[in-house]
């Protein structure tokens, strides 16, 4: 008994030696320390769970972009970057923490729609500008005037991916697998049967899965019973990924086609050398050879490594949306900069030009990829409308 | 009929797993009278354990005729899955229930609980939140070697791991795939790898080509490997002196120990073996569903116990029953329902639990107990 009780003791103290070292996954950003007189902004992100990949990704974008910035004339930044292991209440709990307690004056974040919706809450009551990079669902910006981005939004994506399966791939019967309770994966279905409805096509199925489901092994053979001739899944990679993996060659000859949920690096390895078609929409390809794009992989690669991702270029250009904004305004007050932000107009990103609608978000072409087993290639262009 | 077949194939190697996870629980269940709910997460660890296993292995390049590497690989990443699982229990056992043995059945079932939330989130410190695609059967070519592969493409994929430094400051192992069905392997792809460095700040050696088995051969599998350990279980529990020793202890344990048996050890392997099977359970779940993450453990976890519910929980052929049509109730009743209904298929679960606590509460293959006064 005393043995071990004193074991459980030293099994708690490591583990908490182990959470200490392993930090709250919170840091500061750029390379350097930020210049003296540099305005705090704060970043929530997904830096650990099921979409990790995405606040990476992000987060290399924008040390990338503040590193740059630091250098130029203008405002200077300086980042706080928070953990918010892909859960909404979390992010709600770091936009309050980095606002009260950390200062900051502008915040960017996060990318699941569901979790920015939460965080937007909390930073437009507080009247501080929130730019999302990548949270597409319809709903984010209409949080309040303090919340834009610098990402397209589903029903643009949910109407080209529809309008690619009709034109493109000459397709009529599409099957659709969605995951209810998720913000990003309703809205983009629906906007998607929409189009494709009054395009002439018709849905032959929607079937239903959550996310974290292990096994689709019966919802696959569903699909195929069906006789879709293309397949939707707006769904994120974590779930995509084994889906296809599991559907192996039951699939086979019928077009997947999924929103940039399933952009990321971890695509690859978690559907384990699929082989079919798949096409995903989304907001940046790193083979695009306009010159400031060449440049930012080039730049990229040689910092981290590893060439960057959509969710790297939107953290990227949502710096930069700021970094304009707040030079514009000529100040860091909340206020001026949020309006700034609105006016953006004509932005050249990595991504595209951006400009914010009246609705605060951006208006820009989507980017068709083709997903082979090996990687991604552009596929095509598609304007928004 | 083919759609049927199918589906049915499908429920039952979903079963085939819950039964490995369900034949701990009524084991456990049988020899202590404790609903052992952190048996969800010895079967996670079980997971983890083969999928580090499978993922470090230099099996592959010891240069093994093809295919024996890559059954070496498996049967050892099994095995260490098993035993990882195995001892955990034994661990979990020693420190959390022995400690509260003879105390009342709710504190016992309500450490259960904690044992399980516990190793969740050791689970999330240890290996991280994300899930991880679980890693194919694969096999080695060293960089020497390379050019006889140059021009070639592959039925899986070919790829190169090794580590950069990630925007977080930490480094990460990243996977380069150089080469697949779509893309074959180039002479550039090869030679930049030289470059490289692994973990240990080692160059690259070499690269690995995954060949992922058929789904057939997958359900085969499944299904092969559950009807193996349940005839060793078997023989184990009706064919040794320790299956006697067992029996004893859960018919009477004063009884037992009056004859001579220790119980402490007998209720001690019955962890360990009923774990064992969870770990097994594991590694054949990363295989069959290809990921993984610390979460993984509850919700099979909590299937396999209302299996064990239903097999009649205490009796072994029981939660193998159990765990086999719930898996193709859960597969089956989905799959005619209409489209809008797909999402209720967890459901499907909890409502044979409660018709099962019903109508027969001591479960298919369970006897009847009186309450003794």
């Amino acid at each position: 008994m005393r043995a071990a009780s004193l074991v459980t003791f030293t099994l708690v103290l490591a583990l908490a030696a182990c959470g200490k070292s392993d930090g709250d996954g919170s840091g500061n950003g750029g390379g350097g320390a930020a210049p003296a007189g540099a305005t705090k902004i704060g970043a929530v992100l997904p830096l650990s769970g099921a979409t990790a990949t995405y606040g990476e990704e992000t987060l290399g974008g924008l040390k990338l972009a503040i590193d740059e910035i630091n250098a130029m004339d203008g405002p200077k930044l300086d980042l706080t970057y928070k953990d918010t292991k892909g859960d909404s209440t979390e992010t709600a709990k770091l936009v309050g923490q980095l606002i009260q307690v950390d200062g900051v004056k502008a915040i960017i974040g996060e990318i699941a729609s569901t979790n920015t919706l939460k965080g937007a809450k909390v930073a437009q009551e507080s009247g501080i500008p929130m730019i999302t990079p990548g949270s597409t669902n319809v709903e984010v910006t209409k949080k309040g005037d303090y919340i834009s981005r610098v990402c397209f939004i589903d029903p643009v994506q949910g109407a080209v991916l529809a309008r690619l399966a009709l034109n493109d791939l000459k397709k009529t019967r599409a099957a659709i697998v969605v995951d209810k309770a998720s913000d990003y994966s309703v809205g983009l279905a629906d906007a998607f049967k929409k189009t494709f409805t009054a395009g002439g096509g018709a849905i032959v199925g929607e079937e239903t899965f959550t996310a974290g489901d292990s096994d689709f092994s019966a919802l696959i053979t569903k699909v195929v019973s069906q006789n879709p001739d293309v397949i939707l899944v707006p769904a994120y990679y974590g779930d995509v990924g084994p889906m296809l993996r599991q559907a192996g060659t039951q699939w086979q000859g019928i077009p997947v086609l999924a929103g940039d949920g399933i952009d990321s690096p971890d695509l690859l390895t978690l559907m384990g050398g699929y082989n079919g078609d798949v096409y995903m929409s989304t907001h940046f390809s790193a083979d695009d050879t306009a010159p400031k794009v060449k440049d930012f992989v080039a730049k990229y690669k040689a910092k981290f490594g590893k060439a960057p991702g959509a969710m790297s270029a939107l953290g990227y250009d949502a710096a930069y949306a700021l970094y304009d904004a707040m030079k514009r305004a000529g100040t860091d007050d909340p206020k001026k900069v949020k309006d700034a932000i609105n006016a953006i107009k004509g932005l050249e990103g990595v991504t595209g030009t951006i400009t914010l609608d009246e609705n605060r978000n951006a208006t820009k072409d989507v980017v068709i990829l083709k997903v082979k087993p090996t990687g991604k290639e552009f596929y095509k262009r598609i304007s928004a409308e | 009929m083919e759609y049927l077949l199918d589906q049915l194939l499908n429920g039952l190697s979903l079963g085939c797993i819950y039964a490995f996870i369900a034949l701990g629980y009524t084991m456990v269940y049988g020899i202590i009278k404790l609903i052992n709910f952190a048996h969800g997460e010895f079967f996670m660890v079980g997971a983890f354990a083969g999928y580090f296993v499978l993922s470090a292995a230099g099996i592959e390049a010891i240069g093994l005729p093809e295919p024996l590497p890559m059954i070496l690989a498996f049967g050892i990443a099994m095995l260490a899955a098993a035993l990882s699982s195995g001892v955990l229990a034994v661990i979990v056992e020693r420190l959390a229930y022995r400690p509260l043995m003879g105390s009342s059945r709710i504190a016992a079932l309500l450490t259960a609980l904690g044992v399980s939330l516990f190793l969740q989130n050791v689970g999330i410190q240890v290996f991280s939140a994300e899930q991880r695609g679980y890693p194919e059967a694969r096999r080695y070519i060293d960089l020497d070697d390379a050019a006889d592969y140059v021009g070639q493409t592959f039925p899986g994929l070919a790829y190169a791991t090794f580590t950069v430094t990630s925007p977080t400051g930490k480094d990460s192992e990243v996977r380069e795939i150089l080469a697949g069905p779509d893309k074959a392997l180039t002479a550039d792809a090869v030679a930049e790898l030289k470059y490289k460095k692994d973990a240990d700040g080692e160059p690259v050696g070499g690269f690995y080509v995954s060949s992922p088995f058929s789904h057939t051969a997958k359900t085969l599998i499944v299904i092969v490997s559950l009807a193996l350990s349940f005839g060793l279980l078997w023989l184990l529990v009706h064919r040794t002196q320790f299956g006697r020793a067992m029996r004893a202890v859960s018919y009477n344990p004063e009884a037992a120990k009056l004859m001579g048996i220790q119980s402490t050890r007998v209720i001690s392997m019955t962890f360990f073996v009923g774990a064992f099977l969870a770990g097994i359970g594991g590694i054949i779940w990363g295989m069959r569903y290809g990921k993984i993450e610390p979460f993984m453990g509850f919700m099979p976890g909590l299937k396999a116990f209302i299996a064990a519910v239903i097999g009649g929980i205490g009796s072994i052929p029981g939660a193998v029953f159990g765990g086999i049509l719930l898996g193709v109730l859960e597969v089956l009743i989905p799959a005619y329902l209409p489209s809008e209904y797909s999402g209720y298929k967890d459901a499907v679960a909890f409502i044979a639990l409660i018709a099962i606590l019903l109508y027969r509460p001591q479960g298919l293959f369970g006897r009847f107990e009186g309450e003794k006064v």
